[in-house]
């Protein structure tokens, strides 16, 4: 169905080629799974793929390519659009219609499927793909969250009907229920149509891939069966992607194999090799993970204290640098808060009810994360936070600021924010100067009708645009590139240090995680233990349970626009808190879901590693 | 992001009308515009224009609103040639024919009004069906339906920029207009770069989602009935009589 050999492309202006020898062999019915770090050149392949590029880029190809019998990128694009449909990772610049309901239809109408059945099978796609609560007829494209537009643009690309279809990191905005969506539908789609799905979450590729390939700037690092690759740790190493959690689990606990499925994980746990290997008198591998060398001969690890209020602190045990697990420390409510959200409210003007009579405090080195699934409310919290919107009712403060009585930018003075898209914050021409504008921008104080002073010295920008970039982790040699040119990915990171040069009392963070690699996720993750340490508090808006349980110190879960359960990560995620997370569109953090399999209550890879033993014993 | 749209999204009797018989309508006030043979008569379409805009349910502040901003045509073209007419003596303005004068600044009234009855009443989508019902040839169909949609998308994109550009200390504000016409040209870049992915997303969306620009089944259309059939030949009729009035005396060497 697929067929590429020594797949080339170089872009116009550039000498490095963004895919170089690229072999590839997909039979009908399969799904390759496509990983690797930013830049890697996926993209490009699936735009190769889809016979984008040359075609609507410029640029040198080379090699042969064949996808479902025509060499995609010669062939006449109706010929093309009849074979192949293509999901960008751009979820907004992919929406063609003014309406929901006529953006589905549209594909549809254009290969002259007759309206009644067009509309039916739009409603139906839209209704698959959790859309249905929607006025169809009547919503806007534009003003969906970006979660909703993605699941839109996922059901225009199906109402073609095509016979591959590409999926570009799409999953990047969903909650876990969407998520989840999309992997049953991988799943379903798979049995009629051939798929190319790049993913930067790799478990959603665990049982749906049949083949893995991994690129690595531009080449093949790695292709093969998924099921092999996807426990390689060598190779997923190479090309940069974390191993999923089972694999992660294993690895932690120091198991002898590398599990892939919950399934595998249970019956290797259980066998008697294992129980064996875990008496006193053999040499052990560390509960913690492999990392630590020493043998370990006891096995009842300590575990973590849960529904503890007050602030954390990290357990003294792990010497590796896993995160969590944490304990809290004993409670201080006196300490002042960074952050005061008393009963806010905020309502449209035509009434709808986005937030209501949410309350939340964030001292000072706490990271307090606000999640919630697609449409809970979370992106308008978090402009109520940042200044951009007032409240209808109740009161935000921030670091002792109240919203009402100061500017978006005064606030932006003490209150750093990175947005979801960091295309709207960027207006430099080097990411030097995109991380320092903010500090520029105040670097004198008017003392006179025609006088200014210097406040801040050029010295003192460096010093603070290096500070940030050191902290956030970008790579040295970007500093002079033009930050527009750089990977999404990358420009999120940018957006990020360009909100810390200014040394903010609290940072707010919408959705840090998406279009990461692991390499910047590592260091999104530093980045947070950084912050606590230096007393900056942090609001996180996100749906990606795994990073909240890894770094937040608090949570507040968001449904429909009132709060539902607020606490420790273990309070909400952990079994306690499984009634009212099963209320919203969330799941378990994925090692929450693992660690059920086995009647234990944790919430990341690295506390499930240490209880693995101990309940396996008592079995 | 909610942006303000041209289209109100209300039920009335010029919602219910046919989109075909809309569009046919408003061909019919862009002549009659050039055909009215007196103020008087830009004064009545101008009325009735209104009349219809609050019929249609128009926000009256969204009609305030767009009629000051065409307030600048009227003053320029009317009030100011007036007033320097006067001014210098001459109390025959514009050359002895004020009617001339009236007509030209109503005439912009009567175009918002009408227009906005007309066009305030149908979504994009019904435009575009309209026009394909017309049997408008399939590329300014979807040019237009696009420009639409292209219009809001880069409204909501700019109105998100300016909020990001907020959160970076760069403020657009009427206190400080001098630093606010500096800080525009900082939104510009962020704008046009959103824009520019968007170009080439949407161009290979677009070719993928199989638009070939050549033939599309309207999806909205219905029958038309019989208000849409009188609301048509009333429209029609007023114009026929205002022609006649306008070019008869002249046919007919009166």
């Amino acid at each position: 169905m697929i067929t590429a050999q020594s797949l080339e492309l170089t872009y116009p202006e550039t000498e490095q080629p963004s895919l170089a020898g690229v072999d590839l062999q997909l039979n009908a019915g399969e799904v390759l799974g496509v990983v690797g770090p930013m830049g890697a050149g996926k993209t490009t392949l699936c735009m190769s793929l889809a016979g984008l590029v040359p075609r609507t880029t410029g640029g040198e190809f080379g090699g042969d390519l064949e996808v479902v019998d025509l060499d995609p990128r010669q062939a006449p694009v109706p010929d093309v659009a009849q074979r192949i449909g293509l999901v960008f990772e751009d979820y907004a610049s992919q929406l063609t219609q003014i309406t929901v309901l006529s953006e589905v239809m549209a594909p549809m109408l254009n290969h002259d499927v007759p309206v009644k059945q067009a509309e039916a099978e739009a409603r139906r796609l839209l209704s698959e793909l959790g859309l249905a609560r929607l006025d169809l007829e009547h919503k806007r494209t534009w003003e969906l969250s970006g979660g909703q537009q993605q699941r839109v643009a996922i059901a225009a690309a199906l109402a073609a009907d095509p016979q591959v279809l590409i999926l570009d990191n799409i999953t990047g905005l969903l909650d876990p229920d969407g998520k989840e969506e999309i992997r049953s539908l991988v799943s379903q789609l798979s049995q009629r149509m051939t798929l190319v799905v790049v993913e930067q979450d790799i478990d959603l590729l665990v049982g749906v891939a049949d083949q893995l390939l991994m690129l690595r700037d531009g080449q093949v690092s790695a292709l093969g069966p998924a099921d092999q690759l996807l426990r390689d740790l060598t190779a997923l190493d190479d090309a940069q992607v974390e191993p999923p959690v089972v694999v992660q689990v294993a690895q932690a606990a120091g198991l002898p194999d590398n599990p892939l499925t919950v399934e595998e994980l249970t019956s290797v746990v259980q066998s008697p090799d294992v129980m064996e290997s875990a008496a006193p008198d053999v040499p052990q591998p560390a509960v913690l993970g492999p990392e630590v060398s020493a043998p370990v001969p006891e096995i009842d690890a300590p575990e973590p204290e849960v529904d503890i209020p007050g602030p954390w602190i990290r357990a003294p045990e792990p010497e590796v640098d896993i995160p969590g697990p944490w304990i809290r420390a004993p409670e201080s409510d006196d300490r002042p808060k960074a952050v005061e959200i008393d009963h806010v409210s905020f309502a449209y003007p035509d009434g709808t009810m986005a937030v209501q009579d949410v309350a939340l405090r964030v001292a000072p080195g706490e990271v307090h994360a606000i999640v919630g699934g697609n449409g809970a409310g979370k992106s308008t919290l978090l402009r109520m936070l940042c200044g951009l919107v007032r409240p209808s009712s109740g009161t935000v403060r921030m670091d002792g600021k109240n919203t009402r009585e100061c500017s978006p930018a005064e606030l932006a003075r003490t209150v750093g924010t990175a947005l979801q898209n960091p295309d709207e914050q960027i207006t430099e021409r080097t990411v030097r100067e995109e991380i320092g504008d903010a500090l520029r921008r105040r670097r004198t104080r008017r003392t006179g009708w025609f006088k200014r002073e210097v406040v801040i010295s050029d010295e003192q920008i460096a010093e603070a645009v290096d500070r940030a970039v050191e902290l956030v982790g970008i790579p040295t040699d970007l500093m002079d590139r033009d930050p527009t040119h750089l990977s999404r990915g990358h420009r999120k990171l940018v957006a990020i240090a360009g909100a810390l040069v200014l040394d903010p009392a609290v940072l707010i963070l919408d959705e840090p995680r998406v279009s990461l690699d692991a390499p910047a996720r590592a260091a999104l993750r530093r980045l947070l233990h950084e912050l606590r340490d230096r007393g900056t508090a942090v609001v996180i808006v996100e749906h990606d349970l795994d990073l909240v349980a890894e770094t937040a110190d608090t949570v507040t879960l968001l449904d429909l626009g009132r709060v539902v359960a607020s606490g420790s990560p273990h309070a909400v995620f952990g079994a306690n808190g499984a009634e009212a997370l099963a209320k919203t569109s969330l799941r378990p953090p994925r090692a929450a879901q693992v660690a059920a399999a086995f009647g234990v209550d944790a919430i990341t890879v690295a506390e499930l590693a240490t209880q693995l033993y101990p309940v396996k014993q008592e079995v | 992001m909610r942006v303000p749209l041209l289209y109100t999204e209300k039920d009335s009797f010029l919602h219910r009308r046919d989109p075909r018989i809309k569009l046919l309508l408003f061909a019919v006030v862009i002549v009659f515009l050039y055909t009215a043979p007196n103020w008087q008569w830009m004064l009545a379409a101008s009325v009735l224009g209104l009349a219809l805009s609050i019929a249609a349910r128009v926000p009256p502040l969204v009609l305030l609103v767009l009629w000051l901003l065409q307030l600048p045509n009227f003053i320029g073209l009317v009030a100011i040639p007036l007033g320097q007419d006067l001014l210098a003596g001459n109390f025959s303005p514009f050359d002895g024919d004020l009617d001339f004068g009236l007509k030209l600044g109503l005439a912009w009234s009567a175009a918002l009004f009408l227009s906005l009855a007309l066009l305030s009443t149908m979504s994009p989508d019904k435009i575009t069906d309209g026009m394909r019902g017309l049997k408008i040839p399939e590329p300014l169909c979807f040019l237009v339906g696009y420009s639409f949609l292209l219009m809001y998308a880069s409204m909501s994109d700019i109105f998100r920029t300016i909020d990001a550009m907020k959160l970076k200390g760069i403020e657009l504000t009427i206190r400080r207009p001098i630093e606010s016409i500096g800080n525009m040209a900082k939104l510009f870049v962020p704008a046009v770069i959103i824009m520019a992915r968007r170009a080439g997303t949407m161009m290979s969306t677009l070719q993928l989602r199989g638009f070939s620009f050549t033939h599309r089944p309207a999806t909205t259309l219905g029958a038309v009935g019989a208000a849409d059939i009188a609301l048509l030949v009333a429209g029609v009729g007023a114009l026929a009589v205002a022609a006649l009035m306008r070019f008869a005396p002249a046919m007919l060497g009166l």
